[in-house]
C-alpha cells in the first residue's frame, strides 16, 4: 500500500462551470482587482450598445431620408446646424444629422479595429509560436528581419504612402494594419514568451509521451502564449482606429463614406474648425473625436488591465 | 564589444536593403500606371517615350531595381513634378536637404521632453504604486495618450494662440524678423542645423552633469552643483549664438515651434511614463533591491541607483520604437501647424501625386529611422554590460 | 548578556481570504559568538523570521513582539534607523545569491557602496583596500573585484555575499539558505570558510535552512520551525542525538544517510499547513503518528525538557525511541542481481556541442558533454548517474531517452528480446516504454491541463487502450501514486497541488504506459524533505512491482544510496567509476569519488569530517589535450598522469566495480578513505 495517502477531502467531481472558474477564476480575480481593466470593460459595453441602437433607431423613430448617416439630409436651416431637439448633435454642413453620423462611425471603427486586431493576434501568435520553436533556423531569422523591418518603419508614414499609390477601402486597410502589426513588433514579444514556454519541461515532457511537433505547438505552446496575445490584440485596435482616423482626416481614403476621420475632415476642409470657429462649430469636431478617444481608451485599459494578469510582477501586492 | 558593432552593422544593412526594396516596391511596382510615377504627366509623347528609354521603365523588375539601386548610391532621388507646393523639376534630394533639419529639430524636442518627463514621472509613480499619485498621472496621461492628434492640435492652436495670443497660428517664421536675413543670403539650414547641433550638446551636457553629480549624497551639493551645470550650459549657448548674431532668428524658430512640440509631448508622455514605471515594478522586486535595503542604503539611493538603473534598460527598446511613432506624429502635426518639414511635404506629395518626393521622403524616413535605432543599440550596450560581452 | 532576544514574534501577511500568520510567539535568544540554526522546510516561516530581524518586512505584514539587539528594541525603530543598524551592526546573506548581485555594476563597487553606506568619511581608496582584503579572507581574488556579476560562477558570487555581509564588521550575520543552490564539493569549501570567518571574528550567526546535515555540522543550537512556530530548540548535540518532538524524529528518519546501515526512510505523510488556514490546536496533528484529542483541540506551550531542551509538544518521544538518527527499521538489503540480463547498452557516447563564436559565428570551441560514456542497465535495476552540476548526467539522461542525438557511439535497448539500436526502433514504439520523469514539479506539469489530462495524456498520442478504458487507467494510476480520492484530483490543475503531489503526478504520467525504462531526473532535489522519502518510496516500491529499470540521476549521494542498486559516477562529461552501490560508496577508488563522498556533510555533530583535499579550480596542472580531466583538481596526481590520456574505464579487483583512474590499476594506492 502506499504510504503517503493524500486526502483532500471529499470534494465531488467537478462540473464544467467549476472547472472554467478555476481555471480563469485566478484570472478574472486579478482582473477584476486592478480595476483599470474593469472601467474599460464597462466603458466598451456603454460605447458598444451605443453603436447597436442605431440600426434600432433608423428602423423606428428616425426618418431614413432625413437621418440616414451617409444619405439622409435636411435643408430647412442654415448649414452647419448648432444642437436641437430633432438633431441632438445638430447637422453638418451637407445637413446630415451629426448623431446618426456618428452612431454610425462608432461601428464602422469597431469593426475595423477588432477585425484587424483578429489579423494581427493571429498572425502574430502563429509566427511568433514557429519562430520561438524552430529557433536559429531559417524560419526564424527570415521572421526576425521582417519583424525588425516593421517595428522600424514608422507605420503611419508607410500608409500614407500606399493610399497615394492604390485606392484602398476599409477592408484592405484592417487587413494591412493587421498584416503590419501582426509581422512587425508583436512578433519578436510573442517569440520571446513561446520561447520561455518551449524550455519548460512539461513540453519536453510531452514530446516524451510521444508527442509530434505539431501537437506541441498546438496543445502546449499556443495555449500559453494566447494572453499575451490578447494584450496586444488591444493596442492593435487602438492603432488601427487611429491610423484609419488620421488618414481620413487628410481625405487619403477616397472609398471610405463614413467614419470618425471622415466627420473631421469634412468639417475642416470646408474650413469651419479654422481659428475662432473652432469653439463655435464644436458640434463638428467633438462628437467624433470623443468619441475616438473614448473607443480608444476603452480598449487600452482593457489591455492595462490583461497586462496585470500576464505580466505578474506588476500586480498590487495583495 | 566590436563583435556586438559589427553584428549590429551587418543587421543595419541587411535592413536597409529591405527598407529600400520596400519603397521601391511600393512605388514601382504597385498596380498602375508605373511611367505616372515617375515621368511627369506634362512631358510630350516623344520626349516621353525617350525619358522612359533612358530610365529604363520598360525593363522587368529586377533591372529596375538594380538602375534604381545604383540611383541611390549617385544620391539622385529624381525630381519633382510640377504640382502645387513643389517647383517642377527640382532636385528632391535638394527638397529633403532643405526640410530635413525642420522636422528633425522638431523630432529632437519632442523625444527629449517625452522621455524626460516620462522618465521622471515614472519614476514617481512607480514609487506611489497604489495611491492617488500613481492614478491620477495615469488617468491623465492615458486619455491625452488616446486623444486623437489632429483635434489635439486644433484645440491647443485654438487656445494658445487665438485666446491666450502665446503663439503664432502655425507656420514657421515670421517674415519681418526673417526678410532683412534672407536678403543677405540666409538659408533656413543656416539656422536650423546650429540648433540641431545646440540642442543635442545641450541635452548631452545636461546627462553628463546629472551622472556625475548622482553620487552626490547631500542634498544641498548635489542641488548646488546640477544648478551650476546649468548655468554654465545655458551661458555657453546665449554667448555662442549671440555671436553668431542669428539669436533672434532661433528665438522665432522655437516661438512657432511651441505649439506643435506641445501637442505631440502632451500626447506622447504617457507611453515612457508608463514603460517606465512598468519597468520600475519590475525591477523592485528583484532579488538585489532587498540586498540594497539589507545593506542599509537610504531610500532614495536604492531608488535610483537600482530600482532606477535597471529599469532604464526597457526604456532604451522602448525608446528605440517609438522613434517610428514620432515620426507618424510629425506626419500629422507638421501638416496641421503648417511647418513645413518631410511629414508635410509626404502629405502634399501623396495628396497631389508628385511620386518623386513621395518616394524620395519614404526612403529618408525609412534612412532615419534605421539609423536611430542603431544608435540606440550602441548605446545600449553602453549602459547593460551584459550585452557587451555577450 | 544576549546578543539577540527574540519575545513572543508574531508576524501575519495580509492575503487574499485573510491573515496568513507567517511567525506565532517565536522566542529565543541567542549569545555573542554563537551559532543559531534554524531548520524548517517549505512554508514554516524561517525567511520571514529573517527579514523580520531585518525589518525588511513587505508592507503587507504586520507585526508585534519584542526583538531586542544589543540592549536595543528594534521592533519599534523607524527606517532612517534601521539604515543605521542594517549592513553594520546585523547583516543578511540571502538564499540565492545569484541574483543579489545588480548586474550593471562591478561586484567590487557594490561592496564599495555597503561601506561608504556606513562610514562615508572613508575615503574611496581605502574601502577599495578593505574590500580586497575580504576578497582574500573569502578565498575570492582581488584582481576580480571589477568584474561584472554575470563573469563570476555561482560559487563565487556566494563567496561574494559572504565578503559583503562582513564589509563593516557585523556583530550578527543571518544567513538564509546560502548554500542551497551550489554543489556539494562547493557547498563544502564555502561552509568551511564560514565556519572559520565565524571562529576568527566571534561573529553571531542565525543559519537558516532545510538540511540537516549541514546544520548538525556547523550549529552550536538547533531551533525547529513548523508552521510559525519554533516546535524545539535546544544544544545541537541533543536536537540530534535525542530529538523531543516528532517533527524532528520525522525529519531525521527522512533524511537518508552515507553513514550507518541502509535503511527504510520514513516520510511524513501531507504537506505543510495553509498560514491562513492553519488546524486547530497543535498545527502538527494532521501529520503525526501520536497525535489525540488533546492534540487537535489545543496548542502545546513549550516545555523545558531534559538539559534546557524546549519543545512543544504534548506526547514527546519517548526517551526508549530516541536513540539518534540511526534508528533503523528493517534494513532495506540491496537487491542483488546476480545474473541480469542488460536492458539498456550504452558504448562510447558521445555528444559535443559546438559552441559558436567568432564574428560570423563559426565553431570555435567544441564542448564535449558527454565523452565515450559506456555502461549498461539490468532488467528491474536502478542505475544511479551522481555527478555535480555540468557533469553532463542531465545530458546524458536526454541522450537515452531520443530527446537528444548523441554525435558518437551508440545506444541499444532490448525491447523485443533482442538489443536493437535506438535509432533503429519506431518512435512511437520507443515513447511507450522509455520514459522520463523530470527534476521540477512546477514547470513540467503544463499550468493549463488538468491532472487527467496530463496523466492520460500519452496514452491518446500513442493510441494506447481503446478510448473508453483511457480514464480507468489513469484513474488506477492516480490511486496507486498516492492521489486519492482518483476522482477529486483528476480535474484539478497543477497550481492546486503541493511539490510532492505535483512530482507524483509526473510519476503518474511516466508509468502509466507500463514502460520498461525510466530516466528519472533529479525527481526530488526540489522537494522538501520529509516529502522526498515518500517520493522515493514510491519509486522504489513501483520498481518491485512492474520490474522498471531506472537511470536515476542525482547530484545528492545518499538519495542515490537508498534507491540505487548500483552506481556511476561521473566528471565532465566522463564516466569515472561504475560499480554496485555499497562498493563504491564503500571503498570509492576515484579520487573524485572519494572527494565526493568526503564532502557530504554527515547529520551528526560529532563526527569531525575531514577535508576532501580538492584543489581549487584551475589550481593544478592540466597536462596534456587529452589527459585525465580530473587532473587539475586532483589531490593524488602524479606526474605520469598528465602525459597519457583520459585512462579507460577498467574493471578493478573489486567484483563488478570499475574505475576510470591511472593509480587505481593494479599496483598503485588508493589516496583517501572513509574512516
Amino acid at each position: 500500500m502506499p504510504d503517503a495517502i493524500v486526502a483532500v477531502g471529499t470534494a465531488p467531481s467537478l462540473g464544467v462551470w467549476d472547472r472554467a472558474r478555476l481555471r480563469w477564476g485566478e484570472n478574472v480575480r486579478i482582473f477584476v482587482a486592478g480595476r483599470i481593466g474593469v472601467a474599460g470593460v464597462a466603458l466598451l459595453v456603454l460605447i458598444a450598445l451605443f453603436a447597436l441602437v442605431h440600426p434600432l433607431l433608423l428602423a423606428t423613430v428616425w426618418d431614413p431620408q432625413i437621418y440616414d448617416p451617409m444619405g439622409g439630409f435636411t435643408r430647412d436651416t442654415a448649414l452647419p446646424a448648432a444642437p436641437s431637439w430633432t438633431h441632438p448633435l445638430g447637422l453638418s454642413r451637407f445637413g446630415r444629422d451629426v448623431l446618426s453620423q456618428l452612431m454610425y462611425s462608432v461601428r464602422v471603427a469597431f469593426g475595423l479595429g477588432v477585425f484587424a486586431a483578429a489579423i494581427s493576434v493571429s498572425v502574430g501568435t502563429l509566427v511568433g509560436c514557429l519562430a520561438a520553436f524552430y529557433r536559429d533556423t531559417l524560419v526564424d531569422t527570415l521572421f526576425m528581419r521582417l519583424a525588425n523591418f516593421f517595428m522600424i518603419f514608422p507605420t503611419f508614414t508607410l500608409l500614407v504612402a500606399l493610399s497615394g499609390v492604390a485606392a484602398i477601402d476599409l477592408t484592405r486597410l484592417a487587413i494591412i494594419i493587421g498584416l503590419m502589426g501582426g509581422l512587425g513588433g508583436i512578433t519578436v514579444v510573442l517569440k520571446a514568451r513561446a520561447l520561455g514556454v518551449t524550455v519548460k519541461p512539461f513540453i519536453d515532457a510531452a514530446r516524451i509521451a510521444g508527442g509530434s511537433d505539431l501537437h506541441l505547438i498546438v496543445r502546449h505552446v499556443i495555449p500559453n502564449v494566447l494572453p499575451l496575445s490578447f494584450l496586444y490584440m488591444m493596442f492593435t485596435v487602438t492603432s488601427a482606429i487611429f491610423a484609419e482616423a488620421s488618414l481620413s482626416f487628410f481625405g487619403l481614403l477616397p472609398n471610405v463614406r463614413m467614419s470618425l476621420g471622415l466627420m473631421i475632415n469634412e468639417a475642416y476642409t470646408a474650413g469651419y474648425l479654422g481659428g475662432p470657429l473652432l469653439a463655435r462649430y464644436w458640434y463638428l469636431w467633438v462628437p467624433p473625436g470623443l468619441a475616438i478617444t473614448l473607443l480608444c481608451a476603452a480598449f487600452y485599459m482593457i489591455g492595462r488591465g490583461f497586462d496585470e494578469v500576464v505580466n505578474p510582477r506588476l500586480r498590487e501586492r495583495s | 564589444m566590436t563583435k556586438y558593432l559589427f553584428r549590429r552593422l551587418m543587421q543595419s544593412a541587411l535592413l536597409l536593403v529591405l527598407v529600400v526594396t520596400a519603397v521601391f516596391l511600393i512605388f514601382q511596382v504597385m498596380p498602375g500606371d508605373i511611367t505616372t510615377m515617375i515621368i511627369d504627366p506634362e512631358t510630350p509623347p516623344e520626349a516621353r517615350q525617350a525619358l522612359i528609354e533612358r530610365l529604363g521603365l520598360d525593363r522587368p523588375v529586377h533591372e529596375r531595381l538594380v538602375i534604381y539601386l545604383g540611383q541611390l548610391a549617385r544620391g539622385d532621388l529624381g525630381s519633382a513634378f510640377p504640382t502645387a507646393t513643389f517647383r517642377g523639376g527640382r532636385p528632391v534630394t535638394e527638397i529633403i536637404i532643405e526640410r530635413l533639419p525642420r522636422t528633425i529639430i522638431l523630432f529632437v524636442a519632442v523625444v527629449v521632453l517625452n522621455y524626460l518627463i516620462g522618465f521622471l514621472l515614472g519614476r514617481q509613480i512607480a514609487w506611489r504604486r497604489g495611491t492617488a499619485g500613481e492614478f491620477v498621472p495615469t488617468a491623465i496621461g492615458v486619455v491625452l495618450h488616446n486623444t486623437f492628434t489632429p483635434v489635439a492640435g486644433l484645440v491647443l492652436l485654438w487656445l494658445f494662440s487665438l485666446q491666450f495670443r502665446l503663439f503664432p497660428f502655425g507656420g514657421w517664421q515670421d517674415f519681418a524678423i526673417w526678410r532683412p536675413f534672407i536678403e543677405r543670403g540666409l538659408t533656413s539650414n543656416d539656422v536650423f542645423v546650429p540648433m540641431i547641433f545646440s540642442a543635442t550638446f545641450m541635452t548631452l551636457w545636461a546627462l553628463l552633469v546629472f551622472r556625475a553629480t548622482a553620487r552626490m549624497e547631500r542634498r544641498s551639493i548635489r542641488r548646488a552643483a546640477r544648478a551650476l551645470g546649468v548655468v554654465v550650459c545655458a551661458a555657453g549657448a546665449a554667448l555662442w549664438w549671440e555671436r553668431t548674431g542669428l539669436m533672434p532668428l532661433a528665438f522665432d524658430v522655437v516661438h512657432h515651434m511651441a505649439l506643435p512640440v506641445l501637442t505631440l509631448v502632451l500626447i506622447g508622455f504617457a507611453s515612457p511614463m508608463l514603460v517606465m514605471r512598468d519597468s520600475m515594478l519590475e525591477s523592485m522586486r528583484e532579488d538585489f533591491v532587498l540586498t540594497a535595503r539589507a545593506k542599509g542604503l537610504s531610500q532614495r539611493a536604492v531608488r535610483n541607483h537600482h530600482v532606477a538603473r535597471t529599469a532604464l534598460l526597457p526604456i532604451a527598446t522602448s525608446f528605440a520604437l517609438s522613434v517610428a511613432l514620432v515620426v507618424d506624429g510629425a506626419v500629422i502635426t507638421e501638416t496641421l501647424f503648417s511647418w513645413p518639414g518631410m511629414g508635410h511635404a509626404l502629405l502634399r506629395a501623396v495628396g497631389e501625386k508628385n511620386y518623386p518626393v513621395a518616394m524620395g521622403v519614404v526612403l529618408t524616413a525609412g534612412v532615419a529611422v534605421l539609423t536611430a535605432h542603431l544608435i540606440v543599440d550602441l548605446l545600449y550596450a553602453l549602459i547593460d554590460p551584459r550585452v557587451r560581452h555577450a | 548578556m544576549s546578543l539577540l532576544e527574540v519575545r513572543n514574534l508574531s508576524v501575519q501577511y495580509r492575503v487574499r481570504g485573510g491573515q496568513a500568520r507567517a511567525l506565532r510567539d517565536v522566542s529565543f535568544s541567542l549569545q555573542p559568538g554563537e551559532v543559531l540554526a534554524v531548520v524548517g522546510e517549505s512554508g514554516c516561516g524561517k525567511t520571514t523570521l529573517a527579514l523580520a530581524l531585518m525589518g525588511l518586512l513587505p508592507a503587507t505584514a504586520g507585526a508585534s513582539g519584542s526583538v531586542t539587539f544589543d540592549g536595543r528594541e528594534i521592533t519599534t525603530l523607524d527606517e532612517r534607523a534601521w539604515q543605521t543598524l542594517r549592513g553594520r551592526e546585523m547583516s543578511m546573506v540571502f538564499q540565492g545569491a545569484m541574483n543579489a548581485w545588480n548586474p550593471v555594476y562591478p561586484v567590487g563597487d557594490q561592496i564599495v557602496e555597503a561601506i561608504q553606506a556606513h562610514e562615508p568619511d572613508l575615503r574611496l581608496t581605502a574601502a577599495r583596500t578593505r574590500v580586497a582584503e575580504l576578497f582574500a579572507s573569502v578565498g575570492l581574488s582581488a584582481s576580480r573585484m571589477d568584474s561584472f556579476p554575470h563573469e563570476y560562477s555561482g560559487g563565487m558570487k556566494q563567496r561574494a555575499v559572504i565578503a559583503m555581509a562582513l564589509a563593516c564588521g557585523p556583530k550578527l550575520v543571518i544567513a538564509d539558505e546560502p548554500t542551497t543552490a551550489l554543489d556539494v564539493i562547493v557547498q563544502d569549501r564555502i561552509l568551511r570558510e564560514l565556519r572559520r570567518i565565524q571562529r576568527e571574528r566571534q561573529l553571531a550567526m542565525l543559519y537558516i535552512s532545510h538540511d540537516m546535515a549541514v546544520v548538525a555540522e556547523l550549529a552550536d543550537v538547533v531551533a525547529v520551525m513548523y508552521a510559525g512556530s519554533i516546535v524545539e530548540i535546544g544544544r545541537a548535540s541533543q536536537v540530534f542525538t535525542r530529538p523531543t518532538h516528532p517533527y524532528t524524529g520525522a525529519l531525521l528518519a527522512a533524511a537518508p544517510s552515507l553513514r550507518g546501515p541502509r535503511r527504510q526512510l520514513r516520510g511524513l505523510g501531507g504537506a505543510p499547513p495553509s498560514l491562513v488556514d492553519a488546524p486547530s490546536g497543535c498545527r502538527f496533528h494532521p501529520r503525526c503518528a501520536a497525535a489525540d484529542d488533546t492534540c487537535h483541540v489545543a496548542d502545546p506551550p513549550p516545555t523545558v525538557h531534559r538539559d534546557g531542551l524546549l519543545a512543544a509538544c504534548w506526547h514527546p518521544l519517548p526517551v526508549s525511541s530516541r536513540s539518534g538518527a540511526w534508528a533503523s527499521d528493517t534494513a532495506t538489503p540491496a537487491a542483488v542481481l546476480s545474473t541480469v540480463e542488460t536492458l539498456v547498452d550504452v558504448t562510447g557516447a558521445g555528444r559535443l556541442f559546438n559552441a559558436k563564436r567568432g564574428l560570423f559565428r563559426r565553431t570555435h570551441d567544441v564542448v564535449r558533454a558527454v565523452d565515450d560514456a559506456t555502461f549498461e542497465v539490468g532488467r528491474g535495476e536502478a542505475l544511479g548517474l551522481v555527478g555535480e552540476s555540468g557533469s553532463g548526467k542531465t545530458t546524458l539522461g536526454r541522450l537515452l531517452v531520443r530527446l537528444d542525438e548523441a554525435s558518437s557511439g551508440h545506444v541499444r535497448i532490448r525491447l523485443d528480446g533482442q538489443l536493437e539500436r535506438m535509432g533503429d526502433i519506431d518512435r512511437r514504439t520507443f515513447r511507450r516504454h522509455v520514459q522520463m520523469i523530470f527534476q521540477d514539479p512546477y514547470e513540467s506539469l503544463n499550468p493549463r491541463m488538468t491532472i487527467g489530462q496530463i496523466i492520460a495524456e500519452p496514452l491518446d498520442v500513442l493510441s494506447i487502450d481503446a478510448p473508453g478504458a483511457r480514464a480507468d487507467r489513469v484513474v488506477r494510476m492516480l490511486e496507486r501514486v498516492g492521489l486519492s480520492p482518483a476522482a477529486a484530483f483528476s480535474s484539478r490543475y497543477p497550481h492546486e497541488l503541493s511539490g510532492g503531489q505535483r512530482q507524483r503526478v509526473a510519476i503518474a504520467r511516466a508509468m502509466v504506459v507500463e514502460p520498461r525504462f525510466v530516466v528519472a531526473d533529479e525527481p526530488t532535489s526540489m522537494l522538501d524533505v520529509s516529502v522526498r522519502a515518500g517520493i522515493m518510496e514510491l519509486m522504489i516500491g513501483l520498481k518491485r512491482e512492474l520490474g522498471i529499470s531506472y537511470l536515476y540521476i542525482t547530484h545528492d549521494l545518499s538519495v542515490a544510496r537508498h534507491v540505487c542498486d548500483r552506481i556511476a559516477v561521473i566528471y565532465r562529461g566522463k564516466i569515472v567509476e561504475v560499480g554496485d552501490v555499497e562498493s563504491v560508496l564503500q571503498r570509492p577508488l576515484h579520487p573524485y569519488t572519494q572527494a565526493l563522498i568526503a564532502s557530504v556533510p554527515v547529520p551528526d555533530p560529532s563526527y569531525r569530517r575531514p577535508d576532501p583535499g580538492l584543489k581549487a579550480e584551475g589550481a593544478g596542472a592540466n597536462g596534456i589535450a587529452d589527459a585525465c580531466r580530473f587532473l587539475s583538481r586532483c589531490p593524488a596526481a602524479v606526474a605520469t598522469c598528465g602525459s597519457q590520456p583520459h585512462p579507460a574505464l577498467l574493471m578493478s579487483r573489486a567484483p563488478r566495480h570499475m574505475v576510470a583512474c591511472h593509480l587505481a590499476e593494479p599496483g598503485s594506492i588508493d589516496a583517501h578513505r572513509l574512516p
